[in-house]
């Protein structure tokens, strides 16, 4: 496979990859990092990956994979995650939100929930993918799937009602 | 517009029963100017949804250029392969020249060595005729 060629196929989800990342990772220039390195994956792959039917479902298990990795070894480090206030590179999306800010604490809100639930709230709610989709990507079984999404919403709603009761929305 | 179908979706949305279409349903409802009081606490979270799948990534992925290498690599082989060779052929050419001077020095040394004993020969030839000749002039013995 050249170059063009592969590039053609996987191209297409390059920014659902970079979003899981940053999901996962929170800093811009992380996910981006991450982005970078599973595509020199696939590159490498690109032979083995000619044969496939689903790459988009490979990328997005791969990159789990890695910002699950990075976790865990920040963790090990004894890194703290702390997600800055500093306006970073990624300001458009918050530029394109007509309402109050309580919509950019969405975002804040959704990391501040465990990975496993971060990620499913993701491809569920924000990529529209399907259960068995997502079942292939996280490797869970659907039914847990379902679980843990229901306990992501409830919490969701939990704390979006908790803030705006404090008259922040 | 039915909210309160609306209300039965997101009863349903928080117990991860709803498909895809009906979760769109939620989402463009809640973008709408005439949410009624009591629901209005989740409209953000609804168009935060909505919104949250046009971030793009904004630098390109760079991916290595294969090309080119692979070129460049096959001609640097073939050069250190023939290299490799001329190498050795000239080591092998230089070694038989030395093998060769090496040899003629032998045989020189050797010829040296045979004129040096022929010359003794010749010398131990004299001395006996000398001698018998000696003899027959001069009685040695009584």
């Amino acid at each position: 496979m050249n170059q063009s060629e592969f590039l053609k196929r996987v191209l297409p989800f390059k920014d659902k990859v970079f979003r899981l990342a940053k999901r996962l990772l929170v800093s811009v220039d992380e996910a981006e990092d991450a982005t970078q390195e599973l595509y020199l994956k696939l590159w490498r792959n690109r032979e083995k990956i000619s044969g496939y039917d689903n790459v988009e479902a490979f990328a997005m298990t791969m990159t789990k994979n890695y910002c699950l990795d990075q976790l865990k070894s920040k963790r090990a480090g004894n890194l703290k995650l702390v997600h800055s206030n500093y306006r970073d590179k990624n300001m458009q999306l918050e530029k394109q939100v007509e309402l109050n800010d309580t919509v950019s604490l969405i975002e804040k809100l959704i990391d501040t929930l465990p990975e496993k639930q971060r990620m499913i709230i993701q491809l569920r709610d924000i990529e529209n993918y399907e259960f068995h989709e997502i079942a292939e990507m996280m490797e869970m079984e659907q039914t847990a799937i379902r679980v843990a999404l229901s306990r992501a919403r409830k919490t969701i709603r939990q704390k979006l009602i908790k803030t705006q009761q404090y008259g922040l929305g | 517009m039915d909210w309160d179908k609306i209300e039965n979706l997101l009863e349903k949305y928080f117990d991860a029963e709803t498909t895809l279409e009906e979760e769109n349903l939620l989402k463009a409802y809640f973008s709408r100017d005439d949410v009624p009081a009591h629901l209005k606490q989740y409209a953000p979270l609804f168009v935060y949804l909505k919104k949250a799948n046009t971030e793009q990534l904004q630098n390109n992925v760079k991916l290595p250029t294969g090309g080119n290498w692979r070129k460049w690599v096959s001609v640097a082989a073939a050069v250190l392969i023939f290299f490799s060779v001329f190498t050795v052929l000239e080591k092998q050419k230089r070694e038989r020249e030395e093998a060769l001077a090496a040899y003629n020095e032998t045989v020189n040394a050797l010829n040296m060595v045979a004129s040096n004993l022929n010359k003794g020969n010749a010398a131990i030839y004299e001395l006996k005729n000398f001698t018998k000749t000696k003899n027959k002039i001069f009685k040695t013995d009584k």
